[in-house]
């Protein structure tokens, strides 16, 4: 079959059926087109590369740095937010699902907490739109911290420091605004800049290797792109899996399109932490969202680009959690 | 009513800003930020839009502009929807806004997750094409597979029911030929599924697009922005109405404030009036102490002139003097608390230094309140008549309760001094036997010192015309000096200079025109003449004057009550004790007082003689001459009469009296009278005679030792003679014999005639010697060289000298001083000394026999005369006993010689007496005064 028959270029009858529409697509068409000719410049790519962050505030963020590891945010005063999101490796943990403090499995994997204030919802369900809202659900949720926003500051106004702290930061006494505000503006500063891809984007063609662009291309080519795009290489919008064969639990049905950005230190994936490996991850995406079976050349050359995507945090690349134990070291 | 007024400022004000505030139209800039609002999600509805369809025909990939334009109408709303509440506006159609952007967001998302599978699908049909293993099958499936693709791109075009329906079939056609099993099986089955999920989604996610890029949101935009534009024009509306109100409040106030400020203008040119009156000092200054602006009333009482004051050199720390520092601290205290403080009374310095005494008081400007205006009141005339009003009565209170003069005089300066401010006082007084001034008292104030000032005051004396005082003196009026150190007359200039003082006045005491004495006054600080203070000087210099004349008068009238008491007693005293007859009478004869003495001498009492004349006691034969005297002197011939005369006593024995009497002439209350004065006679001619007699005695005593020494001497003398005698005989014949020859040698006659003549002198001499020695006569004193008279003694002692084998030496002092005396009765003591010498060493048998006269000038003037023999001596106990008459160691003598001697002796006022010789015998010594340095006393007797 001909290339041309899958070329739409009956533009008469396109045009007087749907004018207002179609003008508009030919109008867009028409000047892409000679960027799509050219399918590897950097120029015009659906993703971005992240923005460096912004300035914050820098008392809040450091009590927020503090606020995010101490333990005194659970109920019990076991764990912290970082007891899952491991700043220190892949803002995540290693297993596929964390047990909660009740001591049962959390029904989802713990998504990483980079990059997370790219989302623009949060969550695999993409329930919540604002980090501070994520907080506040984070404490008040009887599987994870069993607490509530109100019940820590109970707790830290009891702690004089603490509270000259939260009077620093604020020029107010502790209070949930504040510690919500805090613990978010922190999440703020916790993105990964630099990745390989992100230097190929800005224009460094000597940045990732060939197999790594044809792997690149390849991901476009074959429609992961079109979930998988943005700054955040996912993470904008809904998507049902399992279009055409089933991935994990069927629950949620709908989940907010994971980021890939870290995807090769941040395993286990999928919502329910049932691929331990990249490849594995690649290979039944590829069948359950776009009915294909990839060969392990194909699912190689995916892999080789998704590992360009690795950034680094505060100068530090972004490592797995498995790397080292899970230690909550809470500066007090 | 100032409370009123600003409280209705206060209100108005209020009422301005409120009606200001209305007419503004605050919520403009909320509005046309709601405009921005609308046009943001106008914007994002448009970009929606558009991306939408873009990703839609596969030429955006990236959904992150979808999430940010959705985020962006979500913005849009809620700012819209806070200046719809801020400005109570019906909120339905934010609602509906609100409900549309939440369709937006559905939409969207069921947009973006329907596109990427949408897009996969389609992804997967184009890539079919070209996959091997669907070339592979082509032979087979080629026709329905392409027809199957067609059916898609249809559908993907134009996703109408037609053409959903055209794909299913073309579908449903290619699954029927499909292989079942194998990898063509497998690729089929695949596209199979892929076209299926297309056919459902093509539709779905078209009519996704369709409501999307139908701008659902535009509607209820529109009608929230004509709901908001209408509010808006309301509130214009309300705004311009309120505008209007303000222009006609502001016209109003505007009507007030004119009449205020013309009102106001009054008043401050009332009180610039007041202040260009210069009626009272005013100046304007800061709580610093700079003074800004000030009238010339205040600038005239500090001595300042405008220039000064612009250029800052009038501050009012500068214008304090030190001591009133803590109380200003006070009052800027006050004023700080309060605002102003409550006039006090104070000095000022001048700008020459002077002070002068204010009121001032001050309040700040309430607005600033570091500045503040201040009213100053020159109390220089106020206080000069307090001051002098307390410096009369002060003085006048010293003069009523001293004494002295001397007493007021220390205290009238310091009262004086410290009343009227100055610092040091003099009083001088008028010395009448120098013509001069004399500092009596100098008063300074405790704080100060003029030592050298004082010093020269006090040693100094004024001459009229010369100097303060010498000029006050002069003038007799009070004089000013503002400045005594360039003062031409002022001697003590350059020492006032050096102790600081300047102005001076003096002013004379005055008693009728007479001084008596001047007080001045001087001050550390130059100060101009004022004449009331002068005229004020002159009452109380004429105060002290009379003071003085009282003093005077009581002292003289106590002097001389005193002179008369004491010269009562003194009389007194005299008429008990006199050792003569004291009495008075009457002119009519009889006795009013007679003293002791007078009674004594006529053995009457006084009461006895106060019933008896004059007349009556006197002897009977003296009683005519008596009543003669008394006669004339009633007759006023005479005023006195002396006479001897005689008394009968009252026993009828008659006594002599010398009497003095005198008439007194009548005095005051007393009449005439006379005084008599009584010597007795009687017992006056005893004592002279007695004197006579003793005198008489001793003058023959001492006769008659001459004439027995010249016995004695006789056969000696008789030689002394005998031998010139010869000697003139012999020479006589010479004499002859030379005129006997032929020719008579005359010369030789002459010179031995002139011989006999010597020794005829030299024989008449000695018996000369001898008469003196023998003659009687009264001793007379004359000046006479004793060491002449002394020789003579010796040649009338030759020969018995020379018998007794005595060998005589004398060293008579050259140029010895001429003594006064008796000569012979010296010659006799010498003449005495040397026979009892000779004699006592004739008594010896072993030995030389040396005798030595001397004589030597004493220090005094006088001279001594010693004798001394080489005799047995005295006893030393005897040695005084040899003065003692009727003594003597002799066989032949009276014993009365030595005794003669030392009468001799005192009564010329010198003295004898006896030592030891050494190395034996005895010496003989006898002083007399030099000539005229000691009277020569011609009574025999030592008194």
């Amino acid at each position: 079959m001909p290339r041309s028959a899958l070329t739409p270029v009956s533009w008469p009858s396109y045009l007087g059926r749907k004018a207002s529409l179609s003008a508009l697509v030919l109008l867009a068409g028409a000047l892409t087109a000679a960027a799509q000719t050219v399918p590897s410049s950097p120029a015009a790519e659906p993703i971005t590369p992240i923005p460096a962050p912004a300035r914050l505030e820098p008392r809040p963020l450091a009590l927020g740095e503090q606020l995010f590891h101490d333990t005194r945010l659970s109920h019990d005063n076991t764990r912290s937010c970082g007891s899952c999101h491991d700043t220190g490796t892949n803002g995540a943990s290693a297993d596929a699902r964390d047990r909660g403090v009740d001591g049962l499995l959390l029904p989802l994997n713990t998504p990483t907490v980079f990059n997370a204030a790219l989302n623009f919802r949060l969550n695999w369900e993409g329930n919540l739109r604002s980090l501070e809202r994520e907080a506040e659900e984070g404490l008040r949720n009887p599987a994870t911290m069993a607490s509530s926003a109100e019940e820590v500051i109970v707790k830290i106004n009891a702690d004089a420091v603490m509270v000259q702290r939260f009077r620093d930061a604020y020029a107010r006494p502790p209070d949930v605004a504040a510690l919500l505000n805090a613990i978010a503006t922190y999440e703020r500063s916790l993105l990964t800049p630099g990745s390989r891809f992100d230097r190929w984007l800005a224009g460094e063609t000597s940045a990732i290797s060939p197999e790594e662009l044809s792997g690149y291309l390849l991901f476009k080519s074959l429609g992961c792109i079109s979930c998988h795009q943005g700054v955040n290489i996912g993470g904008n919008l809904f998507q049902r899996h399992g279009v055409f064969y089933t991935l994990g639990t069927p629950e949620p049905e709908r989940v907010r399109v994971p980021s890939l950005r870290n995807v090769a230190v941040t395993a286990p994936y999928f919502h329910d932490g049932s691929a331990a490996t990249l490849n594995e991850a690649v290979r039944q995406m590829g069948l359950a969202q776009l009915d294909r079976v990839l060969t392990d050349q194909q699912v190689g050359s995916i892999v080789a680009f998704l590992r360009t995507l690795t950034g680094a945090y505060q100068g530090r690349s972004v490592m797995p959690a498995s790397a080292r134990p899970t230690v909550d070291a809470v500066p007090r | 009513m100032r409370l009123a007024l600003a409280a209705g400022g206060v209100l108005l004000l209020a009422l301005l800003t409120w009606l200001l505030l209305r007419s503004i139209n605050t919520n403009a800039s909320a509005y046309a930020e709601a405009q921005r609002a609308f046009d943001d999600f106008a914007l994002a509805e448009a970009s929606i839009s558009r991306d939408a369809l873009q990703a839609r025909a596969g030429l955006l990939g990236n959904y992150d502009v979808l999430v940010a334009a959705e985020e962006a109408m979500e913005s849009a709303v809620s700012k819209i929807r806070l200046h719809v509440e801020a400005e109570n506006i019906d909120p339905t159609p934010v609602d509906r806004l609100a409900a549309a952007v939440a369709q937006y967001a559905e939409l969207t998302e069921r947009f973006k997750s329907g596109n990427s599978l949408l897009q996969n699908s389609l992804s997967y049909v184009s890539q079919l094409s070209t996959d091997p293993a669907f070339g592979a099958l082509s032979d087979r499936f080629a026709p329905s597979a392409t027809a199957l693709a067609a059916a898609v791109l249809r559908l993907a075009r134009d996703s109408s029911v037609e053409s959903a329906s055209s794909l299913q079939q073309q579908i449903n056609r290619f699954e029927a030929q499909a292989p079942i099993g194998g990898p063509d099986g497998e690729a089929a089955r695949a596209l199979i599924a892929h076209a299926l999920l297309l056919s459902g989604l093509l539709p779905d996610v078209d009519r996704t697009l369709r409501a999307l890029v139908a701008t659902p949101g535009r509607l209820p935009l529109e009608e929230t922005r004509a709901i908001l534009a209408h509010a808006q024009a309301a509130s214009e509306l309300t705004a311009q109405r309120f505008r209007l109100l303000l222009y006609l409040v502001s016209l109003v106030l505007l009507i007030i404030a004119v009449r205020l400020g013309l009102w106001l203008r009054a008043r401050t040119l009332k009180i610039r009036r007041l202040v260009d009156a210069n009626i009272i000092g005013i100046f304007v200054t800061d709580l610093e102490g700079r003074i800004f602006e000030a009238n010339d009333a205040f600038l005239r009482i500090v001595g300042y002139d405008r220039e000064d004051l612009v250029s800052g050199r009038v501050r009012r720390t500068g214008l304090t003097p030190p001591e009133w520092r803590e109380r200003d601290e006070r009052a800027l205290a006050e004023l700080r608390s309060t605002g102003s403080f409550q006039p006090v009374e104070k000095e000022y310095f001048r700008k020459d230094g002077s002070r002068v005494p204010v009121l001032v008081g001050a309040a700040l400007f309430k607005e600033s309140g570091e500045e503040g205006v201040a009213f100053v009141l020159d109390l220089t005339e106020r206080k000069r008549a307090e001051e002098r009003l307390r410096v009369q009565h002060t003085v006048a209170q010293i003069l009523a309760e001293a004494a002295t003069i001397e007493e007021a005089s220390p205290r009238i300066l310091r009262a004086m001094g410290e009343c009227l401010g100055w610092d040091v006082g003099a009083l001088w007084r008028v010395d009448r036997e120098a013509e001069a001034l004399r500092c009596v008292e100098l008063w300074h104030k405790a704080s100060i010192e003029v030592p050298e000032f004082e010093r020269v005051s006090r040693e100094f004396t004024f001459v009229p015309g010369l100097g303060l005082p010498g000029r006050v003196w002069s003038s007799l009026e009070p004089d000013y000096i503002p400045d005594v150190v360039p003062d031409e007359n002022f001697p003590r200039g350059s020492i006032a200079e050096r102790e600081g003082l300047h102005a001076a006045f003096g002013f004379p005491i005055l008693l009728g025109g007479e001084v008596l004495g001047v007080v001045e006054f001087f001050s550390r600080e130059i100060r101009q003449p004022d004449q009331e203070l002068l005229d004020m000087l002159a009452t109380i210099g004429s105060q002290i004057g009379q003071f003085i004349e009282r003093k005077r008068a009581e002292e003289a009238f106590r002097a001389s009550t005193e002179a008369l008491r004491r010269s009562e007693e003194r009389w007194r005293t005299v008429f008990q004790n006199a050792p003569v007859g004291i009495g008075t009478l009457n002119l009519d004869g009889p006795f009013v007082t007679a003293n002791p003495t007078f009674q004594r001498m006529l053995g009457y009492g006084e009461d006895e003689l106060r019933s008896l004349t004059g007349l009556d006691i006197t002897h009977e034969d003296d009683r005519a001459a008596t009543r003669r005297l008394i006669d004339e002197m009633m007759a006023g011939g005479r005023q006195s009469y002396q006479m001897e005369k005689r008394y009968r006593r009252k026993d009828g024995q008659v006594i002599w009296v010398l009497v003095n009497t005198s008439i007194i002439p009548a005095s005051g209350s007393t009449p005439a009278f006379f005084a008599g004065v009584v010597v007795d006679m009687e017992e006056r001619k005893r004592a002279q005679e007695e004197r006579e007699r003793l005198r008489q005695l001793e003058a023959d005593l001492a006769h008659m030792n001459r004439v027995s020494m010249m016995g004695e001497l006789a056969a000696s003398l008789a030689h002394e003679i005998t031998q010139p005698v010869g000697s003139a005989g012999n020479n006589a014949r010479a004499a002859l014999n030379f005129l006997d020859k032929q020719p008579p040698d005359l010369g030789e006659a002459r010179e031995a005639i002139d011989s006999v003549v010597g020794d005829a002198d030299r024989a008449g001499d000695i018996i000369d010697r001898i008469r003196e020695q023998i003659k009687k006569a009264p001793p007379r004193k004359g000046r006479f060289a004793l060491n002449a008279a002394i020789n003579e003694v010796i040649v009338l002692a030759h020969s018995a000298i020379v018998k007794n084998g005595v060998s005589v030496e004398t060293r008579l002092a050259d140029g010895l001083l001429p003594v006064l005396g008796d000569r012979v009765q010296v010659q006799q003591v010498v003449l005495n000394l040397v026979l009892n010498a000779v004699e006592a060493m004739g008594s010896v048998e072993a030995g030389a026999r040396e005798l030595s006269i001397s004589t030597e000038q004493t220090k005094t003037g006088g001279a001594r005369v010693a004798v001394r023999d080489s005799g047995p001596g005295i006893d030393a106990e005897h040695l005084e006993r040899v003065f003692q008459a009727f003594y003597t160691t002799k066989s032949s003598g009276t014993g009365m010689g030595l005794s003669i001697c030392r009468s001799i002796i005192d009564a010329h006022g010198g003295r004898l007496w006896a030592e030891a010789n050494d190395p034996r015998g005895a010496v003989f010594q006898f002083s007399l005064p030099g000539a005229g340095a000691h009277e020569f006393s011609s009574g025999g007797s030592p008194s």
